[in-house]
């Protein structure tokens, strides 16, 4: 290549990247940049797919839970499967059982992480005088991270996947009957 | 200085390390719920239903297992809609116990 093409190359690329002043660059002299070099380099990026996630199927559902004079605890698994402790009953009647389910979405073969909740709070429905129950020891069927509170996973060939969340009810002594409801946030990010 | 909960900290750590590192993230709110029973544990007697039973038999006295609805009109306490069913047993004197619970 012509030196001297190159060197006007450069002065134009030093200019127009700001590098250099227009009036420091009528100072140097032309030939005082010839012996100047070039190379190349590779530049590449690669744009991820946005992650998304969406709560899928029941919810968090602990079903019907029977009361007595002890408190106790209603353990839901991710896997949908309910054990209790202390003075909590199940019956024959379950009602609704499951866990919750999320599906999320983003770049193929990606590792992602989740962030569950410490606490969560199910109400009693308008108008009931039930007291409050507390959601805590929430679960996950993905892998637990060192904070116990985060999860990570990894999202399939085809860029998703799927996990199931579960927790654990803590029932007063002689809970009011009746519907209990709430929300828990889940939090979605790539590592 | 008002106290935040410890899951927003949680929260809130892992929102400034994501976005510290410039990383994407999204989040969703999930329903939860549970329907709570209340327990009836209720002895009561049945001793009429057991002395037109003919057998003298004591568990035959009292062959049929009664599916109740309780109505939580104050009569018993207990979860309306949900049934219940009792369980028999008669003494020589046809004095019966019945226990309700929950199916």
């Amino acid at each position: 290549m012509n030196h001297r093409f190159s060197t006007l190359k450069f002065l134009g690329l030093l200019l127009s990247t700001g590098l250099v002043s227009g009036s420091a660059m009528a100072q140097l002299s032309v030939g005082s940049l010839i012996g100047v070099v070039e190379a190349t380099a590779n530049a590449s990026v690669t744009i991820l797919n946005p992650l998304s996630i969406t709560a899928t199927g029941l919810g968090m559902s602990f079903g019907n839970v029977v009361t007595s004079s002890q408190p106790g605890t209603v353990v839901l698994a991710p896997t949908g499967t309910r054990t209790v402790t202390g003075g909590a009953g199940t019956m024959g009647q379950a009602g609704t059982v499951s866990a919750a389910s999320f599906d999320v979405t983003g770049q193929k073969n990606a590792t992602y992480s989740i962030a569950l909740p410490v606490l969560a709070t199910l109400n009693p429905q308008s108008g009931e005088t039930g007291l409050p129950m507390a959601v805590t020891a929430f679960t996950s069927t993905l892998t637990a991270t060192v904070l116990p509170i985060v999860w990570n996973g990894v999202l399939g060939t085809a860029g998703t996947a799927t996990f199931n969340v579960g927790g654990t009810l803590t029932v007063g002594l002689n809970q009011a009957a009746g519907l209990y409801t709430g929300t828990f946030p889940v939090l979605l990010a790539y590592n | 200085m008002k106290k935040r909960p410890l899951s927003a900290l949680c929260f809130g750590l892992m929102a400034s390390l994501t976005a510290a590192n410039g990383v994407q993230s999204t989040g969703v709110s999930a329903s939860a719920s549970a329907t709570i029973v209340v327990s009836t544990h209720v002895s009561t007697s049945v001793s009429a239903a057991c002395k037109e039973a003919k057998s003298g038999d004591p568990k035959e006295r009292c062959p049929e297992p009664v599916t109740l609805q309780v109505l939580n009109d104050g009569t018993l306490i207990g979860t309306q809609g949900v049934s219940l069913t009792v369980s028999r047993e008669a003494d020589a004197s046809n004095a019966a116990t019945a226990t309700l619970a929950y199916d």
